[in-house]
């Protein structure tokens, strides 16, 4: 074998062992659906998607925020950006309250699961649109 | 002067430039097709031109942001009257407009500084159309799309003040230093395309275009640490990377920018790889341009890109025949990229060059892969699935340790051909101390697999990279007779582009141990305290002595005092604290950490019930240091390679110590 041939070959073992790694870490690594809030409500009660993982965007209910500091629990109820009310998500969330999370206009993000009952987030984003770009007059 | 008059000198100087840009462009191509000189000067006169153009508007831009003039829009957005005068100044890329207009900007002073240079005067003129394409297409954007000079009338007496997240000196270097960097990969771009369209053999435009590269690539990694360090001393989530989209933008250009950097070495001393040159230089040009693609248009779900404002398609438009004008053109002369040499070994340097490309361009597919699904998937399945950071950690944990590992040996490996034994002799001390230490830092209690294998990498590559800096000295000690230290500050300087490298691999190595420390080792703990309350994290002990109101500069700000100790020996005093900024709804939280090499305790004041109950979150985050002490490393290594004058051109052709080793 000459040695333009070994080097192809040698490079080929090393683009297949890559490949593999991304192939294995693409189906292993938990893949998560990105729904609005009425997307999500949907699979939920049609296609029964319990334990899922999931990615929601969508803003806060206003009047349905508790919190409770000692047991550092956040409960919400989720709607979508725009339109009615009418899909609504109740969240719970263990940890502490992301700054701006009651800002009127901000839009959040909770990924996590639907155990049943309530949907569980293990993360909450705060996406607020006034972050970068003020609010065009 | 009136503002009014003054926004549209500005406005009129980008519509100007615009037009000049057209001009050129067209009579770029007319002079190169039918060699008329006398066309060929008047773009150069239009380069000069296009550059006043923008330098009076990025001018009168500033002078709007500092003296603060409300009527113009981009003031009133991103600036206030109590905003203090460095903020003001660095204003300009705070915003959309501002930061499209920098760029144009830097855009035009590059092609200037190419247009007066007389550098391969046989594809200058073509790389200069090339550039000034880029440059018509900013300034269209900043004409006609993006325009920096709207004028507010009624004038609102005070601004809106800029982002409170964004007063950080970090997010005034992060910005500025990403842009230099995407638009400097601009230049190599432009050459390598018209050293392909003029059918140009030889390496020349790597030879010319090495400092532009390098310079981009010093640029983008100080912008994605200067990133890195702001997020995490001001986002208070305790991380400093979360592979979100933004992020995955300018980290995408970097690597493949990184695997250019080193490819370009086998061309220029072997001439060899010239197709999978050119194909690098533009997936990171047009990589670049992707980059500012998803930041500008918002399609991707990110905590920090811009708001959409119809930009995105102007630049995905761009993007797409970027890529696919390179891409036609690399295929179309394949043909005459003839390769000079072959592999003459397997186990040469040549081969760990492409050993390493693999892994970078992998790298960076795999980045490119998981950004992008959301967008693909809902294109071919209608559904958006986003994968998550777990998929980026597993697939380039791995690869970055491989490449880690690769760049401890590929040093020390011959160009042409490598034999074994001489690998084992240059490896065998490392190989014995690094085990060593592997063994000590499982005994002390550091058993996960991922750790071992990071810890036992990375110090093996540190030592054979000081190993072979010490037998250079000792080589040159004897040679020359110069005692240890003036050995040592000779080899560096007289072969500055090799040791410069040198110290880059070592910074990488320093930060790849921050970031194995601080991610697989970090301690988090969310609590609420009440006054005088105790809580252990790790080994501190804080203790909650309450809260206080108090007014900075031009913020009212909440302050939470805790002391520290460790044991029952006071070690310092904390003060978290939640800002409040005039004309924000919500007050942003500024971290207080306590930092030292082996660990920092970092303490967010994450919210409070009463007067004497507050909420907090603790983390220790364990090697984080090394992760900006090595960034420093790698920022010094480049500009001592860069450094112009003796020493700095040597590179490739030097006889690498090991072989100066062997003759004597």
């Amino acid at each position: 074998m000459n040695q333009r041939a070994k080097v192809l070959v040698g490079s080929s073992i090393i683009v297949i062992a890559i490949a593999f790694l991304f192939i294995s870490a693409f189906a292993s690594s938990g893949k998560s659906y990105s729904l609005q809030v009425d997307e999500a409500v949907y699979k939920i009660v049609y296609e029964n998607a319990k334990d899922e993982k999931m990615r929601i965007e969508g803003r806060v209910l206003p009047g349905s925020v508790s919190w409770n500091a000692k047991s550092l629990e956040l409960k919400f109820v989720m709607i979508p950006i725009k339109g009615s009310a009418k899909s609504q998500l109740p969240v719970i969330y263990n940890d502490v309250k992301p700054d701006n999370f009651e800002h009127p206009e901000a839009q959040i993000v909770v990924e996590g699961k639907y155990d049943g009952n309530v949907f569980k987030a293990d993360t909450l984003l705060v996406k607020c649109p006034s972050k970068y770009e003020k609010k065009q007059q | 002067m009136d503002n009014l008059f003054l926004a549209s000198v500005g406005s009129f100087a980008l519509l100007l430039g615009f037009l000049l840009s057209a001009y050129a462009t067209i009579a770029g191509i007319i002079a190169q097709r039918s060699n008329n000189n006398t066309l060929a000067e008047s773009v150069k006169g239009a380069s000069i031109a296009i550059a006043v153009t923008t330098t009076i508007a990025v001018v009168i831009m500033e002078v709007f942001l500092i003296s603060g003039q409300f009527a113009i829009a981009y003031v009133a957005h991103y600036t206030s009257s109590d905003l203090p005068l460095f903020y003001r100044f660095s204003a300009l890329w705070a915003g959309n407009e501002g930061s499209l207009l920098l760029w144009a900007w830097v855009l035009s002073l590059y092609s200037l500084a190419i247009a007066l240079n007389n550098i391969v005067p046989k594809i200058k003129p073509i790389a200069l159309t090339i550039l000034n394409i880029n440059n018509l297409f900013f300034l269209f954007i900043l004409s006609f799309v993006s325009k920096p000079f709207v004028i507010l009338n009624p004038a609102p007496v005070e601004g809106n003040g800029l982002n409170p997240l964004l007063q950080n000196p970090g997010m005034v270097i992060h910005p500025i230093a990403v842009y230099l960097g995407y638009v400097g990969f601009a230049v190599p771009f432009a050459f390598a395309m018209a050293a392909v369209l003029a059918k140009y053999p030889g390496d020349e435009w790597i030879k010319v275009t090495r400092r532009w590269t390098v310079l981009a690539w010093l640029f983008l990694s100080i912008g994605n640490l200067t990133g890195m360090e702001w997020a995490y001393v001001e986002l208070g989530w305790g991380g400093y990377w979360a592979w979100d989209p933004v992020e995955n933008a300018s980290f995408m250009p970097w690597l493949t920018g990184s695997a250019f950097l080193h490819s370009v070495m086998v061309q220029e001393r072997k001439d060899m790889l010239k197709v999978w040159n050119i194909f690098l230089i533009s997936i990171t040009y047009v990589l670049t341009l992707f980059g500012t693609f998803l930041t500008r248009s918002g399609i991707l779900s990110s905590v920090h890109a811009f708001a959409d404002q119809g930009l995105g398609r102007y630049f995905l438009v761009f993007t797409v025949l970027a890529l696919f004008s390179s891409l036609y053109l690399l295929v179309d002369r394949l043909s005459f990229l003839k390769e000079g040499k072959e592999f003459e070994s397997v186990i040469s340097k040549e081969s760990s060059f492409l050993l390493n490309n693999l892994l970078l361009v992998g790298a960076a597919f795999a980045t490119f892969w998981g950004t992008t699904f959301p967008l693909f998937s809902e294109l071919f399945t209608g559904e958006k699935v986003t994968v998550g950071a777990p998929f980026f950690n597993t697939v380039n944990m791995p690869i970055f340790l491989a490449f880690i590992l690769l760049m401890g040996v590929c040093p020390l490996i011959a160009w042409r051909k490598a034999s074994i034994n001489h690998i084992v002799r240059n490896f065998a001390i490392p190989l014995v101390i690094a085990l060593a230490i592997t063994v000590y830092l499982i005994i002390i209690g550091i058993q996960k697999p991922w750790a071992i294998a990071s810890y036992f990498i990375n110090s093996f590559v540190l030592l054979t990279t000081l190993y072979e800096i010490f037998k250079g000295v000792k080589t040159r000690t004897k040679l020359t007779g110069e005692n240890f230290v003036k050995a040592l500050v000779n080899l560096f300087v007289k072969n500055r582009r090799r040791y410069g490298g040198y110290i880059i691999h070592i910074g990488l190595v320093l930060i790849a141990i921050g970031i194995t420390g601080s991610s697989l080792y970090d301690v988090e703990k969310n609590i609420t305290l009440n006054i005088n309350d105790k809580v252990t994290v790790k080994n501190y002990t804080l203790v909650f002595k309450g809260l206080r109101e108090t007014k900075l500069k031009n913020v009212d700000a909440v302050i939470a005092d805790l002391d520290v100790y460790i044991g029952n020996k006071y070690l310092t005093h904390l003060t978290p604290s939640k800002n409040f900024y005039p004309n924000e709804p919500n007050p942003t939280s500024e971290v207080a950490i306590k930092g030292s090499l082996k660990e920092d305790l970092y303490v967010v004041l994450a919210g409070w019930e009463n007067q004497d109950t507050a909420i907090f979150k603790i983390k220790v985050n364990p090697l984080i240091a090394w992760i900006w002490i090595g960034g420093y490393f790698l920022i010094f290594g480049t500009l001592f390679a860069l450094w112009p004058g003796k020493g700095a051109d040597s590179g490739p052709k030097v006889i690498p110590a090991t072989s100066l080793a062997k003759e004597a």
